[in-house]
């Protein structure tokens, strides 16, 4: 499970700053599948949770799977599976409970760890909150077994 | 967020090195406050016209409609700006890349004809590799040109340095024999030679190795290509040569894209390299030696077996995976030479 916590900085935080970030939102990603390389037509099975905020100070929240490049060239993006929870829908489910999610992975393109370029994918949270905060995690995995080099 | 927000910062490509929410607004503010002053000008250019038809300033002619022309550019540079800064800091990444790939889906799905799955897999399409049949395997295929240009380059420059040379000689040669010799003139001669000299010279070595070889075709059993597969390759070298060494391969680049200031660059890298065998009694194997003649064009047969974990041809916006095969010949008397030919390798499973 991948929480996302608040970063604590390393010199003495007052008591008023260290209450704020313990009452931080926290944002739990899970893949349901044993292994964490899948290959191509599989089921990507995960599962989230919202935990230390209410319904009501959520403006919304993003849930994608997707591939994205990192490296000298400038970013290349695309989403697999993309869905957006508003207020209202949130509050009808218990966020702290943990909510499934599944989508079919793709034939392409496979994950990849190049010289000049590295595509990954990850299933991804956002959460939007009324104050105009954003709070995401991610998960990486990985698609196919590509090795680095041929 | 920052301890000190920083004012200033350097706009890297896409990347901003300063506080985002200051770049951002200021972009924002930028191309807001063009659009105004777009709106602005234009709308006093042309109220001027209506409301004061005999005024003599911004008459209608030349100036009047450059006004216009500026006034409008000014709109719509500020106004596409603003939306797409707008947008971008409102939406999420996940988000607008959804919204652009539903507007692409809807724009193929009209467009008749397209292969869209293979576009919505980051794939390279097939179209232009499949259309021409070969005459011993199934497709023949086209080469990827990269010698031509600077070959038309180097001929258009040859020629009109040259031609520019003889006139100065000839005005010369005048000036000495109506008795009245320029002598800078005829000291310019000798540098303008000199250059003229080097010209040639890299023409003719341009020429010697784009018409001494002949021209290379390679057909292909099969196209796309997957990986854990073998295809057969029938390549044929025309033209009357002599050859040290022929050498034929698969050769993958990974090509990027990016921004470096306000030039765009692209650097490429080749990251895979799989050797073809030549097929047993052909022309390419043991100790024959392997000769083209214009009467008898030298052919040669070979398979190439593509491993199971290689990376698939990939075709982002910024970012690309290619595969090529790749002729690379040494030749006795001629330079060497290297001619590529552009192929794709789908993932297994994409139909």
């Amino acid at each position: 499970m991948a929480i996302v916590l608040p970063k604590f900085p390393s010199r003495r935080v007052s008591a008023r700053r260290s209450l704020a970030a313990r009452t931080e939102p926290a944002l739990g990603l899970r893949l349901l599948t044993l292994q964490h390389a899948l290959e191509p037509g599989e089921t990507l099975d995960f599962e989230f949770c919202i935990q230390r905020v209410s319904a009501d100070l959520i403006d919304h929240l993003e849930i994608s799977v997707g591939w994205y490049t990192e490296g000298k060239g400038s970013e290349d993006r695309g989403v697999l599976f993309f869905k957006s929870m508003s207020r209202n829908e949130l509050s009808q489910i218990p966020l702290t409970n943990s909510h499934r999610l599944e989508t079919v992975l793709p034939s392409s393109p496979l994950s990849y760890e190049g010289r000049l370029f590295k595509l990954r994918w990850c299933i991804r949270l956002r959460l939007f909150l009324s104050d105009g905060r954003q709070i995401s995690a991610e998960h990486p995995f990985y698609l196919g077994h590509l090795t680095v080099e041929v | 967020m920052a301890k000190w927000v920083r004012l200033w910062g350097k706009k890297r490509g896409t990347r901003m090195s300063g506080w985002w929410v200051v770049g951002s607004v200021s972009e924002a503010a930028f191309f807001g406050a063009l659009l105004l002053l777009g709106i602005l000008s234009l709308t006093t250019t042309v109220a001027w016209q209506l409301f004061w038809p005999e005024s003599t300033i911004l008459r209608i002619g030349f100036g009047f409609w450059l006004m216009v022309i500026a006034s409008s550019s000014f709109i719509v540079i500020g106004l596409t700006g603003f939306i797409l800064q707008v947008s971008q800091t409102l939406a999420s990444p996940e988000l607008r890349s959804t919204l652009v790939d539903k507007a692409k889906r809807e724009h193929r799905r009209r467009a008749a004809g397209v292969d869209s799955h293979v576009h919505e897999l980051h794939l390279p399409s097939l179209r232009d590799l499949t259309d021409s049949p070969g005459t011993r395997l199934a497709y023949r295929l086209a080469h990827q040109g990269g010698e031509r240009t600077p070959m038309v380059l180097c001929t258009l420059f040859a020629t009109a340095w040259n031609s520019m040379l003889t006139i100065l000689i000839a005005l010369s040669v005048l000036n000495h024999a109506s008795g009245r010799p320029d002598w800078f003139l005829t000291c310019l001669l000798v540098p303008f030679g000199a250059v003229s000299y080097f010209t040639t010279r890299w023409f003719f070595r341009l020429f010697r190795r784009h018409a001494g070889i002949g021209p290379t075709a390679v057909e292909i059993s099969d196209l796309p290509l997957f990986p854990g597969k073998s295809y057969r390759l029938y390549v044929c070298q025309y033209g009357r040569a002599r050859f040290n060494e022929l050498c034929v391969r698969l050769v993958g680049y990974e090509e990027s894209t990016y921004q470096q200031g306000t030039d765009l660059r692209t650097e490429r890298v080749e990251m895979a390299r799989i050797e073809a065998q030549f097929t047993a009694g052909c022309a390419g194997t043991g100790d024959r030696v392997l000769v083209a003649e214009p009467e008898k064009p030298l052919e040669l047969d070979c398979h190439i077996s593509l491993p199971n974990d290689m990376m698939h041809s990939f075709q982002g916006q910024n970012n690309a995976v290619v595969w090529k095969i790749v002729v690379q010949g040494d030749a006795v008397k001629w330079p060497s030479f290297c001619r590529s030919f552009p192929v794709v390798v789908y993932p297994r499973g994409v139909p």
